[in-house]
This record gives C-alpha cells, sequence and structure tokens, in this order.
C-alpha cells in the first residue's frame, strides 16, 4: 500500500479560516500528515465512496476519521452523516461533528444517526485547538476500530 | 256520565211541573166519570156526556203532551245551558290562553295560506318594533330579508305539502329601525294551509356565535403568525448559532496564530492590541451563547419532573469548585425540600445564582455563602445569600432585564444575561424571583416554586 495515498482525516469543512485554524491545531499536535478537506457535502460524499473526481482511490486507502461541519453547502453534513453509517462499507469510520451550532436538535440528530462524537467549536482558539487536539489523538491513536470482514 | 246537580235549573221544573199537570188533569177527569162525583160534574160539566173513550184518550193525549213537553223543554234546557257553560269555560281557556299568549316572550302566531298573518302575540311587536296593524297589513313574506325568501317560501310550501312540522327554521325579519332579527322557528301546519307557528329571536346568540367564531379565527390566525414567528426565530437563532461565531473564531484565532508566530517580532503594545482583540472577540462568544441559550428558553417545551434540589445543589457546587480555589469560601447549605421542575433548566438558574454569589464575593477575604429554603404558604422560597459586593436597590427593577449590569465591566466581567435567564426559567414555572441587598453589604435572591404535592 502506498503510504502517500492513505488520508487519516477527512476535514469537511467550507470556511476555509475554520479549517486553516483546524489544520493549525492539529499540526500542533504533530497530526497534520494525510489530511484532505472536502468544502462541501458533495465533495465530501465523492470522496468517501470513491466517486466522481475520486474515481480513482481506493476506500481502504481512508479516511480513518472524519471531521464534519453541519452546515454545508449542496449536502448538509447531516445528510453526509446519514449516508456513512447507513452504508457497510463506511459505517464503522468514527465520524465526529465539528460545529459551531449548539442547537439541541442538531445535538439529537446527530446521535440519532450515529455520530460518534459532537463538538462545538469555541471561539478561543486555544480551547479550539485542544479540543481538536484531543480529538484527533482519540480517535488516530487511542482508538482501535474493529476490522471490517472480508 | 253524570249530570251535575246545578244543571236541573227552573226549565226542567217547570217541564216537569206541566206535564204533571196535563196528567192530573187528565186523571181527575177519568176519575169523576168513573165514579160519578157530583162535585166534579159541576166543575167540569162536560163529564156528564162524556164517553169512556173519550176520557180515556184525555189522559193519554194528557200524558203524552206532558211527556211531549218535558223532553222537549228537557232538550231545550240542556242543549241551552250546555252552550252556555261552554262559553263561560271557552271564556276562561281563551283568558288563560291569551295572557299566556301575551305574556310569551317568543313570537307565536297563526299565518294563513293567503301569506299574511292573521294573528300574531304582542312578542312580534316587541321584537321587530312594527305595530300589530303593520304586521297584519301585508304578507309576511314583506318582513322577510330578501336573501332568506327564497327558502322560507321553499319551507312553507314544504309543510303545507307533506303537513310535516318545522323545526329550527332560521331567517330573518325586518325591525322596524332598519335592522334584522334572525328568528327560529317552529311550526305546525294545518290542513287547509294555515300554521300554528312560534318564532324565537336568536339574533344575540348568533351574534354571540359569530364573535366567538371570529374570536377563534382570530387567535388561530395569531396562534399561526406566532408559530410562524417562532420558526424564524428558531432559524435566526439557528443561523446566529452557527454563523455569526465562524467570524469570530477567525478573529480570536488569527490573533492568537500572530502573536504564536510573530509575537517575538512585535512590540510590547503590538502583543497587547492582538490580547484585546482576542478578549473583543472572546466576549462577544459569550456574548451569543448568552443571548441564544436566553432565546432557546422560551422555545423548549419544559420537561417537569421531580427534581432532588439538595443533591443538584451539591452536585453545581462540586462543578464550580474550580472557582473557589486560592479563596476563603464558606458555604452553608440549609435543608432544600425537591421541587418539581424542568431539571436542566433548574440547574441553570442555581448555576447562575451561585456563581454570581462567588463573583460578586471575590473581594472579601472571607466569603460567606447561604443557600437553603424558607416555607412560605404553599411555595418554597428558595434563596441564595452572600456577603459580597451588593447593589443599590433604587435600580432592583434593571436586574433581571436583558443586558442590563449593575457593575462596571472592570469590576465584576459579565454579559448581563445570567440573572436575565433565571428570571425567564423561573416565571416559566409559574415562580417569582426578586432580591434584596444593598451595596457593599451583600445580596440575597429569592425564587419560589410550588410546593410538591404528593400524586
Amino acid at each position: 500500500m502506498n503510504e502517500a495515498n492513505i488520508v487519516e482525516i477527512l476535514i469537511v469543512e467550507d470556511n476555509p479560516q475554520d479549517f486553516d485554524l483546524a489544520l493549525r491545531a492539529l499540526r500542533k499536535a504533530n497530526l497534520a500528515n494525510h489530511i484532505h478537506v472536502a468544502r462541501d457535502g458533495e465533495e465530501a460524499l465523492q470522496f468517501i465512496f470513491c466517486e466522481g473526481p475520486y474515481a480513482g482511490r481506493k476506500m481502504e486507502n481512508g479516511p480513518r476519521v472524519i471531521l464534519l461541519d453541519l452546515k454545508l453547502p449542496k449536502v448538509d453534513g447531516l445528510e453526509v452523516l446519514q449516508l456513512i453509517k447507513s452504508d457497510p462499507r463506511t459505517k464503522l469510520i468514527p465520524v465526529v461533528v465539528l460545529t459551531s451550532s449548539k442547537e439541541q436538535s442538531d445535538v439529537v440528530e446527530s446521535y440519532q444517526l450515529g455520530v460518534n462524537s459532537y463538538m462545538v467549536k469555541p471561539v478561543n482558539f486555544e480551547h479550539f485547538s485542544e479540543a481538536v487536539q484531543k480529538l484527533g489523538m482519540y480517535w488516530l491513536l487511542l482508538n482501535h476500530p474493529p476490522q471490517l470482514e472480508g | 256520565m253524570t249530570l251535575p246537580l246545578h244543571r236541573f235549573r227552573a226549565s226542567r221544573v217547570v217541564a216537569l211541573l206541566l206535564s204533571l199537570l196535563v196528567m192530573a188533569i187528565g186523571v181527575t177527569v177519568l176519575i169523576g166519570w168513573a165514579f160519578d162525583i157530583a162535585a166534579l160534574k159541576t166543575v167540569f160539566p162536560g163529564l156528564v156526556t162524556m164517553k169512556a173513550n173519550t176520557a180515556l184518550g184525555m189522559v193519554v193525549c194528557g200524558v203524552a203532551l206532558g211527556a211531549c213537553l218535558s223532553l222537549t223543554l228537557l232538550l231545550l234546557e240542556h242543549f241551552f245551558l250546555n252552550t252556555g257553560i261552554s262559553i263561560t269555560e271557552r271564556k276562561l281557556a281563551e283568558a288563560e290562553f291569551n295572557r299566556f299568549f301575551s305574556l310569551s316572550m317568543d313570537l307565536m302566531c297563526i299565518a294563513n295560506a293567503d301569506g299574511y298573518f292573521k294573528l300574531i302575540n304582542p312578542a312580534f311587536t316587541h321584537t321587530l318594533g312594527w305595530s300589530a296593524e303593520e304586521i297584519l297589513g301585508r304578507p309576511f313574506l314583506d318582513f322577510v330579508h330578501p336573501d332568506d325568501r327564497a327558502a322560507t317560501l321553499r319551507e312553507v310550501e314544504r309543510q303545507i305539502t307533506t303537513g310535516q312540522n318545522t323545526f329550527e327554521f332560521e331567517n330573518r325579519y325586518l325591525h322596524q329601525d332598519g335592522s334584522w332579527r334572525v328568528l327560529s322557528w317552529k311550526s305546525v301546519p294545518q290542513p287547509g294551509g294555515m300554521m300554528y307557528a312560534v318564532a324565537r329571536d336568536i339574533t344575540e346568540r348568533r351574534e354571540a356565535e359569530e364573535q366567538i367564531q371570529k374570536l377563534n379565527e382570530e387567535l388561530k390566525q395569531r396562534a399561526d403568525l406566532l408559530e410562524m414567528a417562532n420558526k424564524e426565530l428558531e432559524a435566526f437563532s439557528y443561523s446566529v448559532s452557527h454563523d455569526l461565531r465562524a467570524p469570530l473564531r477567525a478573529v480570536d484565532g488569527f490573533s492568537q496564530a500572530v502573536l504564536e508566530d510573530y509575537g517575538p517580532q512585535l512590540p510590547e503594545e503590538g502583543r497587547r492590541y492582538l490580547q484585546t482583540i482576542r478578549e473583543g472577540a472572546q466576549r462577544m462568544g459569550a456574548l451569543i451563547d448568552d443571548l441564544l441559550t436566553f432565546s432557546r428558553l422560551s422555545r423548549t417545551p419544559l420537561k417537569k419532573q421531580e427534581v432532588n434540589t439538595g443533591k443538584l445543589v451539591r452536585h453545581i457546587l462540586e462543578e464550580l469548585n474550580s472557582r473557589r480555589e486560592g479563596r476563603q469560601v464558606g458555604i452553608q447549605i440549609g435543608d432544600l425540600p425537591a421541587c418539581q421542575g424542568d431539571p436542566a433548566l433548574l440547574k441553570q438558574v442555581w448555576i447562575n445564582l451561585i456563581s454570581n454569589a462567588l463573583k460578586y464575593t471575590r473581594r472579601r477575604e472571607t466569603a460567606v455563602i447561604e443557600i437553603g429554603c424558607k416555607l412560605e404558604q404553599d411555595e418554597n422560597v428558595y434563596f441564595v445569600r452572600d456577603n459580597g459586593a451588593g447593589f443599590d436597590m433604587r435600580y432592583a427593577h434593571k436586574l433581571f432585564g436583558v443586558f442590563q449590569r449593575l457593575h462596571r465591566a472592570d469590576e465584576f466581567e459579565g454579559t448581563g444575561v445570567g440573572l436575565a435567564i433565571v428570571q425567564r426559567i423561573i416565571h416559566r414555572h409559574g415562580g417569582r424571583v426578586w432580591a434584596d441587598a444593598a451595596p457593599d453589604r451583600g445580596a440575597t435572591f429569592y425564587f419560589t416554586l410550588k410546593v410538591m404535592t404528593s400524586p
């Protein structure tokens, strides 16, 4: 397997500033290798399911964890989450909702759809960076996902 | 059928006497002839020459005549007497009927097949304002609202042709003042096209019904509007929650990035400015969060259940432990009875009040915070008392307003939403909230919740 093709973290984020900040936080925790960004829900789905511009990609190359914003152009985060969690090929990929919204309806629906974590992006960068680092650490280093059969 | 005694009147006695007299004469004549009584012969000289069969005939005639006479008189008397009684009784019944007829608040009438009223009661004139002559002088259809005439005619025809009663038929009658009265009819047809009818003026009832319906519609419209506004508000706050915070994260995050990456190259003042920018962004973030919490409070439904207040308060004190670090804080917890409420919201109330107590006692060498409850009538009055900065009661009315603050930001930080949240939660639970304080002498915040009634 070519190491360079492996994507560890997929960040689905339409706000470039938030992406930069998340990247900066991950870099600080030495988690910045093999990160891919999708700028809307559609692109995220194409990437995850290796379709469209990503048809040449292989699904076994990751991502190992998805950081998903909820408010996204075209296909919103909850729809992306639902499609990931209802497909047997992808349902075991940990998905962390990383969003501005504290709205209870979003939290409840995310958990109902099977999200692995729900995190509200704090305004304070130190808190933001701490949270992103902890998430990356947990899902990439500490968590042992079950092996997919077949 | 037995006749009452009073019916034996003079006429009957006269008839009886007359027939008896005729019979007596006949009998006397017969006896006089048979026994050859001289005295009688002087009275009735004819007796001397009268034959026996003549005398007998006379007797029979007398009896027959008497009988006929008395029978005739009896019949006559019976006829006249009965008529006499029935006239009195009818007069009585009529008077009674008339009394009801005039007393009735409902309109009563007899209508003829010619389309005119034959008889109306005074309620007609009271209700419609016309005189009886005016009403009787015109076809009744003239008084019916033009839009109701066809239906009225149909109903009258149906009644006459089928012989079926009318029940709760409604039409509008013209009042003399030009207004319309709604009448509800009940009527019974008679052979020959006559109708006995009663009507009730239901104008007020109908107006009240219409009023209620109108109010209901208005209420529904308002509820729809409210729901729409609520939805808009939800969409708004959703958007605020998502979109308003993102730029703040950028402001704060990139200021921090500059500080981290280029801090050493910046003069001291430049670093301080960046720090101020960050503080501003964070404060705005806190304001948005508080405002969203506050607006969410009125939108989310209450989930009431039994809340163990004592446990809740102890739990919160543990959570707020970090704020007591390095300080002398004495906390006294009194008896805290359980209550009925939304646990998450009541937790917010206690957090806000206890945080405030901790915040405003910060400058005390030894902070004393007392948490307790007293029972007043059917209410639990919970309170949080501190020996902190307090405030001037002159400004107490501003205490619970959104974004209202009684302390300068450089004295005590805050967004001015905490107590507004407390008030809204307590109001939604049907309770009251107030405070008692003096500058520099501490403050006590009270709120009431209904005493829990065992189910």
